[in-house]
């Protein structure tokens, strides 16, 4: 018997000499919706796009619909997917942005079968662009750097506390807060110092220099890399790894161990919107036994992007192996610092430092 | 003019237990261009990838075929968070076929969904019980909160909500 079942059927028809009208239904055994659109053939550019429920499950689903006319406009490109979850699916529904990726995508094929060429521009311009690097000039927005508060207003006064995991933009695409903003909030909450662990970016060691300088507060470049068994944060990381892609946990294993570096496990039971690894029946044993712990020095028990079940079952899988636990925000934006970080029980002067201390096991996950 | 069709497509993703321990969805697509098929075998409850099979019945160029030896990079892999970024970043390289990628995605997506089902098919048939349902969904995991309409600022499904 079959647990489920998804069907898209699209359709692409002439509505005119000019209009192609693309017509879209998804059905499965939660959802049933429908979708219109039109698209002008010279330019490949939706000009209409509606939307209708069928079936859905929640009392508020019916809101999303008021999203769908924000792809009006866009031009039908290659791989629209990312895109379209973005502009429609994040705030109205992600089942309207798929059936729409796969509309957009049929009426590519059907616009190929037919010899239209490709149109010559294909610009979105409500969405922020990717960017590489650190923030192009730091000391812009930011005048002097005060002292950071003192020991004694802190909640763990004699020891140093660091935010293990935190991104920034745009290093971060995912990201909303640029470095400094960051640094700003973390000096204000009493944090000793973070760390940047933005996705796959290699901070290089002189921009982090001239961040920790100007802002008088302890910055160290980090890393969290992206493996096949999921993202790992990399202290140590002398270089970057040069657009490998998605590199394998084992090979990540063998580079940091010859540079002397240090990995920890991020997030690793970071489940679904709906249900955790718990509900599916994991147990700390089976869990325990994937090969991904093997390969690490660390697990990051106290996340601040997921839930607590989900923290907890990291700390249960830790315990039994006995390997050492970390704290950090994950923090996207300034509002999310100030959840998770790391205590060690001294001042931590640089990254070789904080990699010592690692490795000495000076340190715990705590709540802040 | 009759409004004849340009172009069709037709897409079934489907997702089956075959035991306590293992789970399979597979992906088929038809339209005018391209016939094919993906489906993944993955262990309960790890969500692990274990077989991965493909195949093209039609298609106006070879590309696709040619790139169905390249989805076995993605064995291994768990079906779960980040995974869509994992298996295009792995299969990218290997499969020159962007449709053979699409579709082991949606037969990831179509057991995760299978899974939602399990947990939505708990949700009361009254209207005020699904919203304190859903509510209690939002409180548990807060990544709910602001992810589509339904639970965005000013749904009564994350009213009271406290983060």
């Amino acid at each position: 018997m079959l647990k489920f079942a998804r069907n898209k059927l699209v359709t692409v028809y002439y509505g005119s000499p000019e209009v192609l009208m693309v017509q879209g239904v998804l059905e499965d055994d939660m959802y049933g919706l429908e979708m219109d659109a039109q698209v002008r053939i010279a330019d490949r550019r939706l000009i209409s796009v509606t939307g209708k429920w069928h079936r859905y499950t929640t009392p508020e689903c019916p809101r999303a619909l008021g999203f769908i006319p924000k792809a009006e406009g866009l031009v039908i490109t290659e791989n629209m997917g990312p895109q379209l979850q973005k502009l429609i699916g994040r705030e109205g529904c992600r089942h309207y942005a798929t059936l729409l990726t796969e509309m957009c995508d049929t009426a590519r094929a059907a616009l190929q079968s037919l010899n239209v060429p490709a149109a010559a521009s294909e610009t979105d311009s409500t969405l922020r662009p990717a960017a590489e690097g650190p923030a192009a000039n730091p000391k812009a927005t930011f005048q002097a750097a005060p002292d950071p508060p003192s020991a004694s207003s802190k909640k763990f006064p004699n020891e140093f506390v660091l935010d293990l995991h935190v991104h920034t933009f745009p290093a971060s695409p995912c990201a909303t807060s640029q470095v400094e903003d960051i640094i700003q909030q973390a000096r204000a909450i009493g944090l000793d110092g973070i760390c940047l662990t933005d996705h796959n970016h290699f901070w290089p060691p002189a921009a982090v220099a001239e961040l920790r300088q100007t802002y008088n507060f302890p910055i160290f470049a980090a890393n969290e890399i992206t493996t096949d068994q999921g993202h790992i944060l990399v202290f140590g990381l002398e270089r970057p790894l040069n657009g490998q892609g998605i590199i394998k946990l084992a090979d990540l294993r063998e580079r940091i161990t010859a540079s002397g570096g240090f990995m920890i496990g991020a997030h690793p039971f970071r489940g679904f919107l709906t249900f955790g690894v718990g509900e599916l029946g994991l147990t700390v044993e089976k869990a325990a036994a994937r090969d991904m712990f093997s390969m690490l020095d660390a697990v990051e028990v106290l996340n601040g992007k997921v839930t607590a079940a989900e923290n907890q079952f990291a700390a249960k899988v830790a315990r039994h192996l006995n390997l050492p636990t970390t704290g950090g925000s994950d923090a996207h934006a300034i509002s999310e610092l100030g959840c998770y970080a790391t205590a060690f029980k001294g001042p931590i002067a640089d990254e070789r430092h904080l990699v010592e201390n690692f490795k000495a096991g000076n340190y715990r996950a705590v709540v802040l | 003019m009759p409004q004849l069709l340009v172009f069709s497509r037709s897409r079934r993703t489907s997702v089956e237990v075959l035991d306590s321990q293992t789970i399979r969805s597979v992906c088929r697509v038809q339209d005018n261009a391209l016939e094919a098929w993906v489906n993944v075998t993955a262990t309960l409850p790890d969500l692990e990838i274990t077989h991965i099979q493909g195949g093209v019945e039609r298609e106006a160029e070879t590309r696709c075929q040619d790139s169905v030896g390249g989805l076995q990079k993605a064995l291994g892999v768990r079906i779960g968070a980040g995974m869509t970024e994992i298996v295009e970043g792995l299969l990218s390289e290997a499969a020159t076929c962007q449709e053979l990628i699409f579709m082991l995605e949606e037969c990831c997506q179509g057991i995760i969904l299978s899974l939602t089902r399990d947990v939505l098919a708990k949700a009361p048939p009254d209207v005020e019980g699904k919203r304190a349902f859903f509510a209690k969904m939002v409180q548990k995991n807060t990544r709910l909160y602001n992810r589509c309409a339904a639970f965005a600022p000013g749904s009564s499904l994350v009213a009271g909500v406290s983060l």
